[in-house]
């Protein structure tokens, strides 16, 4: 007996058992789905965040104040020479933008909110990989004329304007009226600010307002092929030796934020993957339950075979394909309600979450893994029947 | 033609359940010669069916020496006693046993499965067998659409069909009623007419006395 005819024999014995091959494979469905889905929406989403970072630029490194927020007057500064000698001192620095805070009360959606006006240099939004989303960002020129324009946060603009898009309103910063020139386009956030939710006007002009040239938070890029690591350090260092050996500025980059999501999505996808495994687990003890029902329900099968000249390892290899069969075909139609769940919710979402060729090969595998882990008993219990005792087998 | 082609001696089977134990075949010595048709006989529990099983190679004896056309049966693994099953023995049993979801052409197929024949074949030679036994007609039909005697001569194709030396036929009449028994006996006869050895095994009188030689058992010996 070829591998062939013992596939045909298999199927059509699970053809003859429609219902029960249905039933039996639908954990195997479940399991897999399960798995297929949960890898490609944790990639998808993992990979939607990276992307965000990505486009602002993973060589960027924050220096803040680290009491900024709270005891703003008593603060550790550093001058714009202070800041301006860091690019020579430190030569991993391709550019730097110093910044500037003040908190205004605004009225949103009718309550008053405390919003956080950020003076930057022109640099600072190209730097960031910040694009407007409509409308433009300020220039160099605007910046040096003390131009009294502004670009506001996606989410504040929405939150003021409504969706309208309409750009040229008027936003009032301790009594100067500032013209919107442009929305800032969404983008993932570290550091003290939220850009969703900030105003951006000139350095110059906040400076003005402020009163002060203080600065309390200084952006940092890093030359191409720098170490992060390296750089952070000798940006700490230099920071310490201008405030006496004390800390008094925090410095982060966005590649330590990247590992320690990298870090968080491995053990989301590692937990929802175990969940998923154990579906399967599940599905392949239903298979190897509803194979010993079979061997037990064709034992006098078994025996007729037998006794037409089927040897122990064509048995064996038939309830094997059986089992195998069930969950890689289960297993297939797991992939595909995935796929088809995964299209569904990137087109509603208009995110694009796709399962990928490892995603495919590990449902798979483990389905047809599971197949042989869970057949091979029944089937080896089949193999073992006595001819003479399964044809009295009533 | 070899008067000792089928030669068991001392042949022993015994059963333990348990603590029990049940001797089953007290030593049996036979000689069946090529292309003989020998009939067993004997009361329920005398030992036929073992030995019949013992002879078609479906069973292993306890203790005992079988010579199958001179050669000892049990120096056979596993694969080789299944394939002396497939090509040199073909059995009709009391219950038919056939596949019941299958059609009389697919159990006849069967034996040509495990025979290693090409698949393109397997249709045309159990077609020309089931024609043997006069159901040329009845190909498709399930064994649930077919009478006992219908179901015992697919039984007898599926025996034939890797065309056999022996058939080793179990109570073949035990469902039928008498004209079905007597048609499907002249079936046997007209094949061991054609050189086949046949070994009937019954309890019926009349169907024992188409076979050429009667073998009577009793409490697991032969008297």
């Amino acid at each position: 007996m070829n591998l062939l005819d013992c596939i045909t024999s298999s199927f059509s014995s699970l053809i003859q058992h429609k219902l029960r091959s249905c039933l039996t494979m639908l954990g195997m469905i479940i399991g897999v789905f399960a798995i297929t889905t949960v890898l490609a929406i944790s990639k998808g989403g993992k990979e939607l965040i990276l992307s965000e970072f990505l486009t602002a630029g993973t060589n960027i490194v924050m220096a803040f104040n680290a009491q900024m927020e709270t005891r703003m007057d008593k603060l550790a500064c550093l001058t714009e020479d202070q800041v301006m000698a860091m690019k020579e001192v430190i030569p991993q620095i391709a550019d730097l933008s110093p910044m500037h805070f003040l908190q205004i009360p605004l009225k949103v959606k009718g309550r008053m909110k405390q919003i956080t006006v950020l003076g930057v240099p022109e640099n600072f939004f190209r730097v960031r990989g910040i694009k407007a989303s409509s409308g433009r960002m300020f220039t160099g020129e605007e910046v040096n004329r003390y131009e009294k324009v502004c670009v506001v946060g996606k989410e504040l603009f929405y939150d003021l304007f409504g969706k309208t898009k309409r750009l040229g309103q008027e936003i009032r910063v301790e009594g100067t009226t500032f013209r919107v020139i442009g929305v800032m386009g969404h983008k993932l956030e570290f550091g003290p600010i939220n850009i969703n939710t900030a105003i951006g006007v000139p350095s110059s002009c906040a400076m003005r307002l402020l009163g002060t040239r203080d600065i309390y938070a200084v952006q940092f890029l890093a030359k191409e092929g720098v170490s992060m690591p390296l750089l952070k350090k000798r940006i700490k260092n230099h920071l310490r030796q201008i405030f006496g050996g004390r800390d008094s500025f925090d410095v982060h980059s966005v590649d330590e934020l990247l590992s320690m999501l990298n870090k968080v999505m491995g053990v989301i996808s590692i937990v929802l993957g175990s969940i998923a495994g154990i579906s399967i687990l599940v599905g392949g003890i239903g298979i190897m339950n509803i194979m010993l029902v079979s061997v037990s329900e064709r034992t006098r099968e078994i025996g007729i075979r037998k006794a037409c000249g089927a040897t122990k390892g064509n048995i064996l290899l038939q309830f094997l394909i059986e089992s195998l069969a069930l969950c890689s075909i289960g297993g297939g139609m797991g992939i595909l309600a995935s796929v088809g769940l995964v299209l569904i919710i990137s087109t509603v979402m208009k995110v694009a979450f796709f399962i990928s060729g490892m995603a495919i090969i590990l449902g798979f595998g483990f389905s047809f893994i599971v197949g042989i882990f869970f057949g091979v008993y029944p089937a080896y219990i089949a193999a073992k029947i006595n001819p003479v005792e399964a044809m009295r087998y009533e | 033609m070899n008067p000792n082609f089928i030669k068991l001696s001392e042949i022993k089977k015994i059963y333990t359940m348990g603590e029990t134990v049940f001797s089953a075949l007290n030593g049996i010595s036979l000689s069946i010669a090529r292309g003989e048709f020998v009939a067993i006989m004997g009361a329920s529990g005398s030992g036929k069916s073992t030995l019949m099983n013992i002879i078609g190679c479906l069973d292993n004896p306890t203790a005992g020496t079988y010579l199958l056309d001179g050669e000892d049966v049990a120096k056979n693994n596993d694969k080789e006693l299944a394939q002396i099953r497939n090509k040199r023995i073909g059995f009709v049993f009391q219950s038919f046993n056939l596949l019941g979801k299958q059609s009389a052409l697919d159990n006849v197929m069967l034996p040509l499965l495990y025979s290693g024949l090409l698949r393109k074949n397997r249709g045309k030679i159990a077609s020309e067998a089931l024609e043997m036994v006069g159901l040329s007609t009845k190909l498709r039909n399930k064994p649930s659409e077919m009478s006992g005697g219908e179901r015992q001569r697919v039984a007898i194709a599926r025996a034939l069909v890797n065309n056999p030396e022996i058939i080793c036929a179990d109570e073949p009449t035990g469902n039928l009623d008498s004209q079905t028994s007597h048609e499907i006996m002249e079936i046997l006869l007209g094949l061991n007419k054609k050189g086949r050895t046949i070994i009937l095994v019954t309890h019926e009188a009349d169907i024992a006395g188409y076979a050429q030689r009667i073998i009577r058992m009793r409490d697991g010996g032969i008297v």
